[in-house]
């Protein structure tokens, strides 16, 4: 297994796309704080050229890190199936149940490394080129990447098993939002019905992780925590799960 | 059967309502080239997918280096090196990268295999280009190469001529002959070219419809495609003086019962009956048997089918 890790990482740091992708997270997070700082400039009166606002942008959307997951799996592996070398590794002897653990290992770590190399570029233009006031800080968007690190881990389970069962990724992409977007809004729909569904909705991720009031996010009070924590690593579980069962009974 | 290092037993394999694998039961021995031998859709790929792992039997079993259950399965499979159906490489990596892939992957220290595999099935010049550019036969030497590495006990190849132009087949024949030979590789290779396969594999299997139909050794196979006549004579001792005295370019056995069989006969059939009535003896019966493998499987898929 650890062979099949290695080889993996030294597809990664030898494929273009990598720093394309790392280019692009990057890219994106200068451009929104040059942004900031070039109306800050231009107009001096303007409210929100400071590095609160800046993070606010952040809180506001934690599900983020739930799409960007998905996103990452989906350059990693798509066409893994299709180009065949999927074959080679179990031709040379890894079992499937590790190939799978494998590929969670690695994308948990490449998702990761795309994440705080972005974070810190992110933080560094803030405070680099914007004014340093207002409520919110880098530790407050460090947090929140805490609290939902487990959906966005459980997010990231799901789309590799999306992707390995399906030999075009696309499809795999679009099965993992039917499942991690599309059922919780229509869970929530027909909860406005029948209690039970309101209920599972609730617990849904996708349903709560972007709630936030002026001062406060979800996350940020006890039960939010709570239901971060909770359905994250049931997800985790559930999708896993999901995996192992399908996956390792897969012809290829 | 302690030297076979694959065997199958029984193997079936269903897609519906069709039986790809029918009940398969092939050994193939330590040393071998074996070939598999059957039309498309025979179920060559499927039994060899099998055995590798890519798929699962629905009944029967699989027993590489004779382990058969599923960890001990994945063990025994560190020893195969597969080209099975599409060369399984990243497209946007190099040739070199895909191999550097795959020895990581397989667990070997020695950086230097890596070249030297693409020298042996002469990818050297393309070590630098992006598998997306490779032609098709440069992709199944790429094949071969990911094969190779980490010197497998077996080869296990499907259909690996395809796409080599002459030279290309010559060499791919030739590389095949020296590993088994030198480094006592064992190699299972699958082919629906029949006259490629003669002059590379020691044993062969015959699959039709799914059914293994025969498994016979080259010597066998020699024998069952030699050309020859078989005479049946009044007098077998005095038609064999014949032969000696006016025909002793000819070679010929006598049977144990009592035919002449003149092996690789240099003259046509009439000749030898000629010169039994101009001595008196009389033939009682002439069969020229000249098979090439393509007729013998004919046979062989008409008789199963029969």
């Amino acid at each position: 297994m650890l062979n099949y890790i290695k080889s993996e990482f030294y597809r990664i740091f030898h494929s273009l796309s990598t720093y394309v992708t790392l280019g692009i997270f990057v890219g994106l997070a200068l451009l929104i704080n040059c942004g900031l700082a070039i109306f800050a400039a231009i107009n001096p009166g303007w409210g929100y050229g400071n590095t609160s606002f800046s993070m606010q942008f952040l809180l506001q959307l934690p599900s983020l890190y739930v799409y960007a997951a998905a996103i990452l799996v989906y350059i990693l592996y798509e066409g893994i199936g299709k180009n065949g070398s999927l074959k080679n590794a179990v031709a040379f002897g890894v079992s499937r149940e590790k190939i799978m653990l494998s590929q969670l290992i690695v994308s948990l770590i490449f998702c990761l490394g795309i994440m705080l190399v972005t974070l810190g570029v992110y933080f560094a233009s803030a405070y680099a080129l914007l004014r340093h006031e207002g409520i919110f800080s880098s530790a407050d968007v460090m947090q929140q990447a805490l609290a939902v690190l487990p959906s966005a881990v459980a997010s990231l389970v799901l789309a590799v098993l999306c992707v390995d069962l399906t030999d075009r990724g696309v499809i795999g992409i679009l099965i993992w939002l039917a499942v991690f977007v599309l059922v919780p809004y229509v869970c929530q729909w027909i909860g406005y019905q029948v209690d039970f569904f309101a209920k599972a909705a609730s617990w849904m991720p996708m349903n709560f992780m972007d709630m936030m009031n002026a001062t406060e996010a979800f996350w940020q009070t006890k039960d939010g925590i709570i239901k971060c924590l909770v359905s994250g690593a049931a997800g985790t579980a559930i999708f896993a799960l999901a995996g192992w069962l399908v996956l390792t009974r897969k012809e290829i | 059967m302690t030297d076979c290092v694959i065997r199958t037993r029984g193997a079936v394999k269903t897609y519906g309502r069709l039986n790809a694998l029918d009940g398969v039961s092939v050994n193939v021995r330590r040393g071998e080239i074996y070939g598999l031998i059957g039309d498309n859709g025979a179920g060559k790929t499927t039994l060899l997918k099998a055995i590798v792992g890519h798929i699962f039997l629905s009944q029967g079993e699989v027993s590489v280096l004779g382990s058969e259950n599923s960890r001990s399965l994945s063990s025994a499979r560190r020893q195969i090196g597969a080209m099975i159906e599409k060369v399984g490489c990243f497209p946007n990596l190099s040739v070199e990268k895909n191999m550097e892939y795959c020895r990581i992957l397989k667990g070997i220290p020695d950086r230097k295999k890596t070249a030297e595999i693409l020298e042996v099935v002469g990818l050297s010049r393309k070590a630098k280009s992006k598998c997306s550019q490779l032609s098709m036969g440069m992709k199944q030497r790429l094949g071969l190469a990911i094969a190779l590495i980490g010197e497998p006990q077996i080869l296990i190849l499907d259909e690996p001529i395809n796409g080599l132009d002459p030279s290309g087949i010559h060499e791919f024949r030739e590389l095949l002959k020296s590993l088994n030979a030198r480094k006592n590789i064992t190699i299972l290779l699958s082919s629906h070219i029949l006259s490629e396969l003669q002059q590379t594999a020691t044993t062969f299997g015959f699959l039709s419809n799914g059914k293994l139909i025969e498994e016979v050794s080259a010597e066998q196979l020699a024998e069952k495609c030699a050309d020859y006549i078989e005479i049946s004579v009044s007098d077998a001792e005095a038609y064999a003086a014949l032969l000696d005295k006016y025909l002793s370019d000819e070679n010929y056995i006598v049977t144990p019962s009592g035919k002449l069989r003149l092996v690789a006969p240099k003259r046509a059939p009439e000749v030898y009956s000629r010169l039994a009535a101009q001595s008196g003896i009389l033939v009682t019966g002439l069969e020229h048997h000249n098979r090439s493998l393509e007729d013998y499987y004919m046979h062989l898929k008409e008789g199963a089918h029969a």
